[in-house]
């Protein structure tokens, strides 16, 4: 079950697409691509779920992962889009970043504006 | 219902004096008088031959020149006694007082002048005959065994040259008819006038009707002419001397068609040519044809069979034929064109049987080569060569083979409705015991000991014509009255010892249910399914199976050929027989052939059994089986392919206790099952009448690959019920399957395996046409326990192997995960702190397991671990 990444970069964050299916399998490549895209430190890191089909606690773990390194960075991370079958394994281990997920890209636009200004205000400091 | 019981009170009577009189017979001839007796010192011929009235039957005596022994006085009396069925006795004689003018017996033999005798007469009846030729001293009893004074010769004869349904040719039977008739409209008003106010038909109706049908001629309106192609194939088919046509096949398709006003024209030929003139059409219909698939792409066939035939090899004494591998280099003598002939050939390479085959144009050329000594051999059907090897030097040997159903044939697409009308009439005719059908088939195949009254002579019609002309004698009021209480009295009676019945029944019932296994042996990696569902309470159809002492696994599917008590009955004595002959551990064929044997001995009803009967091995999934006459099991393989077992098809038990047996095998493989079923399956009829059918059984089964074996079964017999949507279901049904669970799925101890897991998963899924969620779940909690077991079990070890296997019921998914690595057990793991707190979800893949399935169960077995992951099935996903 192949796993392709895309990312595509927006005014001080990233956003990964992983589609199709992250396990045990193919959980390093996802690890990989998240650690070359943090090396440019931006503001926040969001994941877009919608076409991740499945994932296993490997996968878990990879998110949990990045999203403790953004936190010890002082950058953002949010969740978008995540399918059912994402969110029930999410939910039975109750490792949802629960302020960060979001289910529209509306929601998600307020959360990075915050990101955003706290990262600029820095700058400006 | 009252003439019911009457009837079977006349029955009892006459079976009551039938024992009576067998008794008596038994008595006059027992062995220890014979045996003390010195052989007949002459030698006694019979001979059969119709004339215009009947059969004149001719015994001849030749006497032998050493008559001058003490035993052999100057002179004595020879009788020819007739023991009809061992019924009644009848001595014929000149002078003596019971019937004088039949047959004439030259009295007083004297030593000196022995010139051969004879003596005729001519016999009205037909049917078995059995006589007895008693050398008496003259003057004296010739049945009181101490006037004998030579062992007696008993010999059966067959009468066969008159049609099975021909009025008898007597002018004091129109008379009787005619009376009869009368009277039985007479009973029939009396009888039917009480019953007004129930319009149901009923049985005095039916004789009122029969009545006047007996006295009023049928018009011949013929509508449609058939032209009917025969060939000679006594007593199935046949010309007599006078150039009509005779036989079993006459008789049906000639009562059929005076119902169906069809007229008929007989054209006589060879085998090969009416073959030849049904396939361009020039006649109507064939007679005596057997079916087999290819045969039935070329010509329409109707679906009722008439009777089983099958091949069956005569030899000269002393030649030498014991079995079919003695034919190599032999000359068999066959018939162009046979079907039987078509079988030995398309199958003489696998068997490695090479005779030399003497081609001629009909049966009786065949046995007539073997007896000239032109062949070695002759291949004949049974039938014919039961009926023409008496007279032939050539005798039955134990080859027989390619039992073949004998029907009618109509050029194809055409003859739609007269198969269908020979079809329906068959159906009726096979169900009445007293037809025409059962009655040409007691006639013309001997051996039958069966007392046959003519219609006319019929007890029931004799009492109704006697009931009615007293009954007007006495007068109508008086009749009625008593009639209406008789009834009134009969039928509560009745009610009762039916209601007792019932219960009877319904306990038998209970018990028959019973007798099959409900639980199956714990065989590792196989499973096992039956159902019984029989038709009536009680019915003829089994199942069995058990562990043999070596571990392999004996089973057996069978069906009686009847229904009802009677068949259950014979159901559990052959289950038992079979059962019992099994724990020897021999091959099927030896069980099989063991229980014929001894079928065919106590045999009296002349039931048969089809069964199928195997032995598996369940280490290897190698099955040996044995065939008696049954329907060919399928065999639906892992890759969906549906395969029919047609080999060692062998004759049914109970029909002859010189049947072969061979055995064959077959391997099932991972994911294989054996679906065996009996004929209720295949005929079951919806409303319309249609059957079931072999092909829509093929399609079903292909249907549920990967299924379990309860799975299979069940949802089999649920299609079944569903074609019949509510018609009564005709014959009992039975099923049993087989099927060695599919294999595991082998994974290495590495990641990238998962990939294949994934995949299996998704594969069984779409199988079973389960929820996508449901296969989400199953995926997650394999996948998880894998990769436990491939970075904390195994660790670095890239070689060690892990099995995963599915089982899938209407009920629940279970997956088994195996692996040789340390003991690891999920369960004494408490659950690890989730996030927040256990903020790297590390250690959750257990904890997923536990909340994604239903059911988690962990043993170490040996050196393996195995974990059990089972879910259930919300819904009805299943098909």
């Amino acid at each position: 079950m192949p796993l392709t990444i895309t990312s595509a970069p927006g005014e001080g964050f990233v956003t990964i697409r992983p589609a199709g299916s992250l396990d045990s399998n193919t959980y390093t490549e996802l690890q990989e691509h998240i650690a070359a895209v943090t090396k440019s430190k931006p503001g926040a890191l969001v994941l877009d779920l919608k076409d991740l089909t499945y994932i296993s606690s490997a996968g878990v773990r990879v998110l949990i992962a990045a999203q403790k390194a953004m936190k010890a960075a002082g950058g953002g991370f949010a969740l978008i889009h995540l399918q059912p079958q994402i969110r029930k394994v999410f939910e039975i281990i109750m490792a949802l970043p629960s302020p960060n997920v979001f289910e529209s890209v509306a929601d998600l636009d307020r959360y990075l504006t915050g990101i955003q200004k706290k990262v600029l205000g820095k700058d400006e400091a | 219902m009252t003439p019911t019981v009457a009837l079977t009170a006349a029955r009892w009577r006459s079976t009551i004096a039938a024992l009576a009189a067998c008794v008596a017979v038994w008595l006059a001839i027992a062995p220890s008088a014979e045996s003390s007796l010195p052989s007949p010192p002459f030698t006694v011929s019979m001979d059969v031959s119709p004339d215009g009235a009947g059969n004149r039957v001719t015994v001849r005596v030749e006497g032998l020149p050493a008559l001058t022994t003490a035993a052999a006085p100057e002179a004595f009396d020879l009788y020819v006694a007739q023991l009809q069925g061992f019924q009644t006795a009848v001595v014929l004689t000149t002078s003596g007082a019971w019937s004088p003018t039949r047959v004439s017996v030259q009295r007083g033999l004297s030593t000196s002048g022995l010139a051969p005798i004879a003596a005729g007469w001519t016999e009205r009846r037909f049917g078995s005959m059995h006589l007895m030729i008693i050398g008496a001293r003259p003057g004296t009893d010739p049945l009181v065994r101490s006037n004998w004074l030579f062992r007696p010769i008993l010999r059966n004869l067959s009468l066969r040259a008159r049609r099975a349904d021909d009025p008898q040719p007597s002018e004091a039977l129109g008379v009787v008819g005619v009376l009869g008739g009368l009277s039985a409209i007479a009973v029939g008003i009396v009888l039917w006038l009480p019953r007004r106010r129930h319009p149901k038909p009923s049985a005095s109706a039916l004789i009122a009707l029969a009545g006047v049908l007996l006295a009023v001629p049928a018009p011949v309106d013929a509508a449609t002419t058939l032209r009917v192609g025969t060939y000679p194939n006594p007593p199935l088919i046949f010309r007599d001397e006078q150039g009509r046509p005779q036989g079993i096949y006459v008789d049906v398709l000639e009562h059929v068609a005076r119902q169906e006003r069809w007229t008929l024209e007989y054209v006589e030929g060879a085998w090969d040519q009416g073959l030849e003139r049904l396939r361009r059409g020039e006649i109507d219909l064939l007679l005596a044809i057997g079916y087999s698939p290819e045969r039935s792409r070329q010509f329409e066939f109707s679906h009722e069979l008439l009777i089983e035939n099958w091949g069956q090899v005569y030899a000269p004494r002393g030649a030498n034929i014991h079995t079919l591998l003695d034919l190599t280099g032999r000359r068999l003598a066959v018939v162009r064109g046979d079907i039987y002939y078509a079988a030995l050939q398309s199958t003489h390479e696998t068997l490695k049987v090479f005779p030399t085959f003497v081609e001629v144009s009909d049966y009786a050329d065949t046995l007539r080569l073997a007896a000239q000594g032109q062949a070695d051999a002759a291949l004949v059907p049974r039938i014919f060569g039961a009926w023409a090897a008496r007279d032939s030097k050539a005798e039955k040997t134990s080859i027989m083979f390619s039992p073949v159903e004998l029907r009618f044939a109509a050029p194809k697409g055409r003859g739609k409705e007269v198969l269908d009308a020979l079809d329906r009439h068959l159906v009726a005719l096979k169900a009445d015991k007293g037809s025409v059908y059962h009655r040409s088939i007691r006639a013309w195949l001997e051996g039958v000991r069966t007392l046959n009254f003519p219609t006319w002579l019929n007890p029931f019609w004799v009492a109704g014509v006697v009931l009615g002309a007293g009954g007007l004698a006495v007068g109508l009021n008086f009749l009625l009255g008593w009639l209406v209480r008789r009834r009134t009295r009969a039928l509560r009676v009745e009610m009762a010892a039916r209601a007792k019945i019932e219960s009877e029944l319904r306990i038998a019932r209970e018990i028959q249910l019973s007798f099959v296994p409900r639980t199956y042996p714990p065989l590792s990696g196989w499973e096992i399914h039956g159902d019984l569902r029989p038709a009536r309470e009680v019915g003829g159809d089994f199942y069995d199976c058990f562990l043999l002492e070596d571990g392999r696994l004996y089973f057996a599917l069978g069906d009686v050929s009847d229904k009802g008590v009677p068949a259950a009955l014979f159901m559990a004595v052959t289950k038992t027989l079979l059962a019992a002959s099994a724990v020897t551990g021999d091959s099927p064929a030896a069980i099989v052939d063991r229980v014929n044997r001894r079928t065919v001995l106590a045999n009296e009803q002349c039931m048969f059994i089809t069964a199928f009967c195997g032995i598996l091995d369940p280490g290897t999934g190698r099955v040996v089986y044995t065939n008696a006459g049954h329907n060919p099991p399928l065999t639906l393989r892992a890759d969906g392919a549906v395969e029919v077992l047609e080999h060692g098809r062998a004759p049914a038990l109970g029909i002859a206790d010189d049947a072969q047996y061979g055995f064959y095998d077959i391997v099932l493989r991972p994911g294989d099952a054996l679906f065996m079923y009996t004929d209720g399956v295949t005929e079951a009829t919806d409303r319309a009448g249609a059957f079931f059918t072999d092909e829509r059984l093929r399609a079903a089964v292909a249907g549920y690959r990967g299924r379990s074996a309860e799975h299979l079964a069940g949802a089999v017999l649920g299609e079944v019920t569903a074609f019949a949507g509510g018609a009564p279901q005709a014959d009992d049904i039975a099923v049993l399957v087989i099927r060695r669970a599919a294999g595991p799925l082998r994974l290495r101890s590495t990641l990238t395996e998962i990939d294949r897991l994934a995949e299996e998963v998704m594969q069984v899924g779409r199988e079973h046409a389960l929820p996508e969620e449901l296969v989400s779940d199953l995926r997650l909690a394999l996948e998880e326990a894998v990769a436990n077991v491939i970075r904390h079990g195994y660790g670095a070890r890239e070689d060690g192997e892990i099995r995963v296997s599915f089982h899938v019921t209407p009920e629940a998914i279970t997956a088994t995960v195996e692996d040789d690595a340390p003991p690891f057990d999920p369960h004494a793991r408490p659950d690890p702190p989730l996030p927040p707190e256990g903020a790297d979800a590390s250690g959750v893949g257990v904890y997923l397991i536990k909340r994604v399935m239903d059911e988690v169960d962990y043993r170490r077995n040996g050196s393996c671990n195995v974990l059990t992951l089972t879910k259930r099935i919300g819904r009805a996903t299943c098909r």
